[in-house]
């Protein structure tokens, strides 16, 4: 898992942080993202500005350059190892993406460190591991299709033709390529499709639904970052190779080269690429994007780690069916128990609740319907919305679960009812559930009791060196 | 579908305002062919014995 913890002081022209120099005899390497650099000692001993820089001890637009000095920062920005200055003024949307360039190779590197992948690979990894690994893939293919619609449909006009026909190659690719059939998982198709999704399987969905809806450069960013990765196929074959080895999978993964191939066909990474144009938005809006895309890569990491929390022992098999949560019984927990960085961002969660309300509100048809909603609006009206991205991302994650229940109103209530049994928020229980009634939506609050054990604990934080 | 298909993706270098190198091609492929890494590093002007390697083992790419 990145972790991304905000400093006060973040200096453009340094070093980040986590880039790795080791000073050695026959010279300095210099490892981030998915490059290491080796510059040669003698040219080091030569260029204290250099060594100054990699030391940490300047940053670069105070070195004074030689050609073969400017060179080497420009070989180091490349790979990532320097925080670019803030975004000022307007950018162009390609000036975004090469700025995006310079950041995705640590994104990949940082995703395929994942402990996961050895596990899998060796065979150490339980089936169980295995088979959610295989589903958490089937649910972010399902998210495709779906997500491009909503650009289709909600997106800039400009861009809706070009995502409509995204939207037509995308949503079937779960059925035909992703979908887990494998006499060797032994799992009936019917309870493959309603596998719950893993938290971070559905903070991202989540996430990138709602980006499809207000912010469609995230969402560009991130449609982006995901087909960029077909440039790995080789390794990825190697990989499904041997983890079909591991598991005795056969061909398993054969509709999966295929995909990779489809989208090399389709040239899905040049198609989203070219919507970077030199359109202009103004620089807040372009960071913002910036760290939205970068909480849709933190989900995707958070999902694996969830992965490896499916560890079973051996061949046991236990799928996360939808009967299995609703007889989990609600686990309550004070306020007391949230993280520091959960505490800062409470105010957050107050304003996600009353803004859905609003949402919950306009979905409404039936009486108790809007009643609750509006009851829950009117309440929470006078609360501040914040104007800056919360904290952690799991903050955007109940948000946007939120959101997405808003369109069944009777659910959000549901929701609403138990986020106010984990923290304190102005809502009148007993109002809830008296219109509520029997309708319990356990596994959605369930789902949600997920996400909020992930956002109690938050520990990480929107990075804002992007 | 042609095995050889490969995504031809731009990546844009540039070593001092108004002096980008761009180059245009198979970037997947970049770390595995040691001629072209050189031939970037030529272009860039790095120093002589300037290494670049690969430090990141890919698992698997990011469905879409």
């Amino acid at each position: 898992m990145p972790d991304q913890r905000a400093t006060d002081g973040v200096r453009a022209g340094a070093l980040r942080e986590d880039v790795r120099v080791t000073f050695g005899r026959d010279g300095v390497r210099v490892a981030h993202g998915l490059w290491e650099v080796k510059l040669p000692a003698d040219w080091l001993s030569n260029h204290a500005d250099i060594e100054a820089l990699l030391r940490g001890d300047s940053t670069h637009p105070d070195v004074v350059s030689d050609p073969e000095s400017s060179a080497v920062i420009a070989l180091l920005d490349a790979q990532g190892c320097i925080i670019p200055r803030p975004l000022t003024g307007s950018v162009s949307l390609c000036a975004l993406r090469e700025r995006f360039d310079r950041t995705r190779g640590a994104w990949y590197a940082a995703y395929n460190a994942h402990p996961l992948w050895d596990r899998l690979r060796s065979g150490r990894a339980s089936r169980n591991e295995l088979l959610a690994y295989l589903v958490h893939n089937y649910h972010v293919s399902r998210t495709a299709g779906a997500v491009a619609a909503r650009m289709a449909s909600r997106g800039p006009l400009e861009w809706r033709p070009f995502f409509a026909e995204d939207a037509r190659e995308e949503y079937w690719h779960c059925n035909a390529y992703y979908f887990v059939q494998s006499a060797a998982l032994g799992c009936p198709d019917d309870r493959i499709k309603a596998y719950v999704p893993l938290p971070g399987s559905t903070a991202f969905e989540q996430h990138t639904q709602q980006l499809a809806e207000h912010d469609a450069i995230a969402h560009l960013l991130v449609a982006y970052f995901q087909e960029s990765s077909v440039m790995f196929r080789d390794a990825a074959t190697e990989f499904y190779d041997e983890v079909s080895r591991a598991y005795q999978l056969d061909d398993f993964f054969r509709p999966w080269r295929e995909h990779i191939g489809i989208d090399l066909a389709e040239q899905h990474a040049a198609g989203l690429a070219a919507l970077f144009t030199d359109r202009v938005v103004d620089a807040e809006s372009a960071a913002r994007s910036l760290a939205l895309a970068w909480t849709a890569f933190f989900f995707l990491c958070a999902s694996l780690d969830d992965v490896l929390g499916q560890a079973q022992p051996g061949d046991t098999i236990v799928l996360r069916d939808p009967e299995s949560f609703a007889t989990t019984a609600v686990r309550e927990r004070p306020d007391s128990d949230l993280s520091a960085i959960a505490r800062h961002d409470l105010p957050h969660i107050v304003a996600a609740v009353c803004r859905t309300a609003l949402l919950a509100l306009g979905c409404g048809r039936e009486h108790d319907e809007i009643m609750i909603a509006g009851r829950v609006h009117e309440r929470l009206a006078g609360a501040p919305q914040p104007d800056v991205l919360p904290a952690s991302p799991w903050t955007l994650a109940i948000g946007n679960l939120l959101a997405e229940s808003a369109a069944r109103p009777l659910e959000w209530a549901a929701l609403i009812a138990y986020l106010s049994r984990r923290i304190d928020v102005d809502v009148d229980r007993d109002e809830l559930a008296r219109r509520l009634g029997a309708a319990p939506f356990a596994v959605e609050c369930a789902r949600f009791g997920e996400l909020l054990d992930r956002w109690a604990a938050s520990s990480v934080v929107l990075p804002r060196d992007l | 579908m042609s095995k050889d298909t490969r995504e031809e993706i731009e990546i844009s270098i540039a070593r001092a305002p108004g002096e980008p190198i761009q180059i245009k091609g198979d970037l997947g492929g970049l770390h595995r062919d040691d001629a072209k890494l050189q031939q970037l590093l030529d272009l860039l002007g790095v120093p002589k014995g300037t290494e670049v390697r690969v430090s990141s083992r890919i698992s698997s790419v990011i469905v879409r």
